[in-house]
């Protein structure tokens, strides 16, 4: 009874919230940690910049601004690599970017495993096409090669 | 209600590299993840062996030949033999040496396909079907798993290979060839105690 109650004023207040309430903004409380730097709703890069941190409390600077580093690429997806335990800048990984390969990789990787219930073989020839799968995934998109015996046509 | 923040730049992170290479690239260290991830079933299917072993009154139970010891013998030392172009190709892919990566890729691609050879007569001479008993299951267990390791890792040398004369080769490809190169050690590594395990516990007790 008190837990349907309490869920129900739970449910009541996020309704009366949605229709009625004021948007209270992206860092209604002040908020300490970095999710509240990021505008509402966030973004999916969540903030535009790398945030500089130096403390568990990076947005409890009296009111300064925020320090931020620039450069991450905003044509390619690649994230930052720091040292572990200094956090300082190493290099920019480069991230995958999408593709339907990693799910037709998926769809064959279950084939394989549905088909070996009935038949050992059927790992053999499944790993067929997961091989060609995984191929695909990772083709090149770097430039054909101007030198050795399989360069590309200039 | 709080505005967001106010930004100040304080530094610039696009002249960093855009990669980098030993343990200081994340693919490197999930090259290192995986081999556990691949070491712990080795390790497994060896505890399952073993295991099998101290149930048995006799090892390998009445019945089963013991596993031929030539063909083996011929994987194992070409296994070990491999290590030696394997490092060199290690030390073109540190040394970004791009002649030194493709070639040295390329023999490891032959060398792989020729060892599939006497893998493929290890298993025509195990002396055991893999559903004769719990023996014949776990030793083809340790052998499937090791050859998996083997072919994909060919498969992948295959690949990588083609690429390497097909594409334009840079820090990246040479990371590459590095995680390759390590895997193939741990390959090789790994097939040490299971070859011992698999031909010379069953003649030791």
């Amino acid at each position: 009874m008190i837990a349907v109650a309490g869920g129900l004023i739970f449910v009541a207040n996020a309704l009366v919230s949605y229709w009625r309430g004021a948007p209270s903004g992206p860092d209604p409380w002040g908020g300490s940690t970095l999710e509240w730097a990021s505008a509402s709703p966030a973004p999916p890069w969540n903030t535009a910049y790398t945030p500089v941190v130096d403390s568990p409390t990076p947005l409890w600077n009296d009111g300064g601004a925020l320090q931020a580093m620039d450069g991450i690429a905003i044509d390619r997806r690649e994230v930052l690599v720091t040292s572990v335990t200094d956090a300082a800048p190493l290099y920019r990984q480069k991230s995958a970017g999408p593709s339907i390969w990693p799910l037709i990789a998926a769809l064959a990787v279950t084939a394989m495993f549905l088909g070996s219930i009935f038949s050992p073989w059927a790992i053999v020839a499944g790993a067929l096409p997961i091989a060609a799968a995984l191929t695909g995934w990772f083709w090149p998109s770097r430039p054909r090669a101007n030198d050795g015996p399989l360069r590309g046509r200039r | 209600m709080t505005a967001t923040r106010d930004i100040e730049i304080v530094g610039d992170l696009s002249c960093l590299p855009a990669s980098a290479s030993g343990a200081r690239h994340l693919v490197w260290w999930g090259n290192i993840g995986f081999m556990l991830i691949e070491g712990t079933g080795f390790a497994l299917a060896a505890a399952a062996y073993l295991y099998l072993m101290t149930q048995a009154g006799v090892w390998p139970p009445a019945g089963d030949r013991l596993p031929g010891l030539l063909w083996s013998g011929i994987f194992t030392a070409g296994l070990i033999l491999s290590e030696l172009p394997n490092l060199w190709v290690l030390r073109c892919a540190r040394n970004k040496n791009v002649v030194g990566v493709r070639w040295g890729v390329a023999l490891m691609a032959v060398v792989g396909l020729l060892l599939l050879v006497p893998r493929g007569l290890e298993f025509a001479h195990l002396g055991v079907s893999w559903h004769q008993d719990g023996y014949g299951s776990v030793v083809w267990l340790l052998l499937v798993l090791h050859t998996t390791h083997v072919v994909t890792d060919w498969g992948d040398t295959v690949v990588i290979g083609a690429w390497l004369f097909s594409h334009e080769v840079g820090d990246d490809q040479f990371a590459d060839v590095e995680d390759n190169s390590n895997y193939w050690t741990f390959v090789v590594l790994c097939w040490l105690p299971i070859y011992l395990l698999v031909y010379w516990a069953p003649r030791a007790i």
